[in-house]
């Protein structure tokens, strides 16, 4: 038999010291949020628990990780949160905004990194600066401050996180924390700051590593800035990464002949969950193609247009970062260049596969002789179709299991001067790409490339491959501003059936779905049909198959198809 | 320390990996269930241990209703089967439990019961759950003023006048 048990007590007298403890562990006194609203010298919400009763205010007088987060507005709570949390790991916050504003809080945060042996976090950001691009420094305060860094060796830290803004030029100290191993260090994160390549931050176990506008030093008397390999080889280092997030980090084109130590042409990082790019559409190709990535990796790509602007006039004028010099232009060795910007001029060469390249220096009114190239394999194609190419490298380089997911494409503001023999390439390169994509349902596709898209490809004469084969799936195209009198004698030797051409190849595609009791809704806007050709298509293809937008109003809103009569 | 009552086999039955467990709560209801979902109980696993060790199985008596104990079998039956970091004696301490949606609601009960809760799961040695009702209990007097946090936890306010309005208190907790 059970003897006769108490029945509980449900007062929060009766809970032992450990779970008010475990209580009072979900409302820190300073939690990061407090500390950023508090007013100087008032008591944090935080604290109010201790107002409580006798019993919460010993819990928390003497539970030091309680007082784990260091608030610096108040030198007395600094030095009371630094003396209750004894030799527990803290978390410092500091805030660089406050840092130029305050000297009462610049000597507490000062006073407060000494502590760093034991700091777990420590963070540096600018949380009540309005406009960071305002923000100035010219006493160096930030400087000082962080230099305060160099003395003291952290081996717990696992967090770290130093937010510069765009106006400073900030380096990281040399012998950050005194130049020693962090071997705890898990989480990165830099904005705006300017690190050495051998630097302890970047040797460290890290798990997670975000880099925003940050440049990498190398200790050659040189400044390096933007190529992808210096990165490239730190991520050879960091093997654990599970996040990887770059934002415009400087990377630019790898330098071609440069000589690398350890020449990563494909940089393994198999734990990675999340990957974040942000940079232009060609340097973001390029960074991926030397990535090595798990199946299951998310990845979000931000990309704006190529590094350099594009437009169909000659000689194209391009504005571009330093990744351009290299030993190939004999600039690494002219000391009389700064590298800072260079303006560079990209013209057509002899062939469309050549390029004329100069250099010119404006700081230091300095150029550099015009140079022939051949097809550079850093900027592939300096055509104006360069676009298209290199969107078709961005889709080629990512995983498979995300492309057989893509059920919509979009292809806007191609190029539409292209010369005639160019198609056939352009054609090849995005079969190859949407080859891909085999659960596409939706196309919209502007511009004259379009043509590449969904036409039956031509490859070589060695006969053609009929766009159904692409797109088995494809339920809704749209064509906007597709010259048809253009495409209609891309290669009239190769016999397509029913029609050598385009159209004939969509009317063919149409026409099979159709046999097969499926549909697939046809969109033309502003589409350049001429008369012959729009009666073969609606002879051909009969009605309700697509609509024909004979008014021309736009392109920007497809529209249900109607019937059309047949003539 | 748990009142322990000999149990003959035909109540317990013991039968491979799904062996029942008896379980008496402090108004003496008799609740059986299988010892895998109670293993999330450190508590328990060492009375398992117990009984193993000396070949006899008993029922275990624990000094708290059958409405709390249904309530903290219902915890263990919803995680069965799933490793929390938490209850993992061999992990390093993870430091605060993360929010959990179902325990959300799991725990959307008064504070009595919820301080029930929470000494139970501490007495059968369940940190996750400990955890969540930390989590819980907090949330209740996040942000309030101490007179609201009296309020909420019917706590009584001890302290001298002087104590309470002496500036040094005011400024340092």
């Amino acid at each position: 038999m059970a003897h006769a048990i108490p029945q509980p007590s449900t007062s929060i007298y009766d809970l032992p010291i450990e779970l008010l403890r475990e209580v009072f562990s979900y409302l820190p006194l300073f939690s990061r949020e407090e500390l950023d609203t508090c007013e100087r010298y008032h008591s944090p919400c935080g604290l109010g628990i201790s107002h409580v009763c006798r019993l919460w205010r010993a819990i928390v007088h003497e539970y030091p990780q309680l007082w784990t987060v260091i608030p610096l507005r108040s030198p007395l709570l600094t030095d009371l949160a630094l003396h209750r949390s004894r030799q527990v790991s803290i978390s410092i916050h500091v805030d660089l905004s406050l840092v130029l504003r305050e000297p009462t809080y610049r000597q507490t945060a000062q006073r407060a990194l000494h502590h760093v042996s034991r700091a777990r976090e420590l963070t540096f950001d600018f949380l009540l600066a309005e406009d960071q691009d305002s923000v100035r420094d010219p006493a160096g305060l930030v400087g000082m401050l962080v230099h305060t860094l160099t003395g003291y060796s952290a081996p717990l830290l696992e967090t770290f996180s130093f937010s510069d803004t765009p106006s400073f030029d900030n380096f990281l100290p040399e012998l950050l924390f005194a130049g020693q191993p962090l071997p705890k260090l898990r989480n990165l994160s830099l904005a705006n700051s300017i690190v050495r390549h051998d630097s302890n931050l970047l040797t460290a176990p890290l798990i997670s590593l975000e880099l925003e506008e940050c440049a990498i030093t190398w200790a050659e008397g040189l400044l390096r800035f933007g190529d992808m390999h210096d990165l490239l080889d730190i991520l050879t280092g960091l093997p654990d990464l599970e996040m990887l997030v770059l934002r415009d980090p400087c990377l630019g084109m790898p330098r071609p002949d440069r000589k690398l130590l350890h020449a990563p042409r494909s940089v393994a990082l198999p734990r990675l969950k999340e990957l974040a790019v942000q940079d232009s559409v060609d340097i973001v190709a390029k960074f991926m193609s030397f990535l090595s990535l798990p199946q299951d990796v998310l990845i979000d790509m931000c990309c704006a247009e190529p590094a350099y602007a594009t437009n169909d006039t000659q000689p194209l004028e391009i504005s571009l970062l330093t990744p351009a010099y290299d030993d190939r232009f004999s600039l690494a060795t002219d000391a009389n260049l700064s590298y800072q910007k260079l303006d560079v001029t990209l013209s057509y060469g002899p062939s469309l596969d050549t390029f004329m390249f100069s250099a010119h220096d404006p700081q230091r009114n300095a150029s550099l002789p015009e140079v022939q190239l051949p097809q550079w394999t850093c900027f592939t194609v300096q055509a104006p179709h360069s676009r298209i190419e290199y969107t078709a490298d961005l889709l080629s380089v990512l995983p498979s299991s995300i492309l057989r997911d893509v059920t919509t494409v979009t292809v806007r503001d191609l190029q539409s001067h292209l010369a005639p023999s160019s198609h056939y390439r352009f054609t090849r390169g995005w079969y190859d790409m949407y080859r891909g994509l085999p659960n596409v349902e939706t196309i919209t596709a502007q511009g004259p490339a379009a043509v590449g898209l969904v036409m039956t490809l031509v490859a070589q004469g060695e006969g053609s491959v009929f766009m159904g084969e692409v797109f088995p799936e494809l339920q809704v195209l749209t064509l906007q501003l597709v010259d048809f009198s253009m495409h209609v004698s891309l290669k009239p030797a190769v016999a397509l059936d029913p029609k050598p051409s385009f159209v004939g190849g969509l009317c063919q595609f149409l026409l099979e779905r159709r046999e097969q009791g499926q549909s697939v809704k046809l969109y033309l806007q502003d589409c350049n049909l001429p008369e012959e050709m729009e009666k073969e298509f609606r002879v051909t293809l009969g009605e309700a198959l697509f609509d024909w937008d004979g008014q021309h109003d736009g392109f920007t809103r497809a529209r249900e198809p109607k019937a059309v009569a047949r003539p | 320390m748990p009142t322990i009552v000999s149990v003959d086999d035909s109540t317990v039955p013991g039968e491979g990996s799904s062996r029942l467990l008896l379980l008496v709560s402090s108004d003496n209801k008799h609740i059986v269930v299988e010892e895998d979902i109670m293993s999330r109980s450190r508590f328990i696993s060492k009375q398992v241990e117990g009984f193993e060790a000396t070949s006899q199985r008993h029922a275990i008596l624990l000094p708290f209703s059958s409405f709390v104990l249904n309530k903290v079998i219902e915890y263990c039956s919803h995680y069965r089967g799933y490793y929390l970091l938490e209850d993992d004696p061999d992990a390093a301490p993870p430091g605060r439990s993360p929010v959990r949606e179902w325990d959300q609601e799991f725990l959307d009960v008064d504070r009595n019961m919820l301080l029930r809760i929470i000494k139970a799961a501490h007495y059968l040695e369940i940190k996750s759950l400990v955890g969540s009702c930390a989590r819980a209990i907090a949330d209740m007097i996040r942000g309030k003023t101490t007179e609201e946090m009296r309020e909420i936890l019917g706590v009584e306010n001890d302290f001298t006048p002087e104590e309470e309005h002496s500036p040094s208190s005011k400024c340092t907790g």
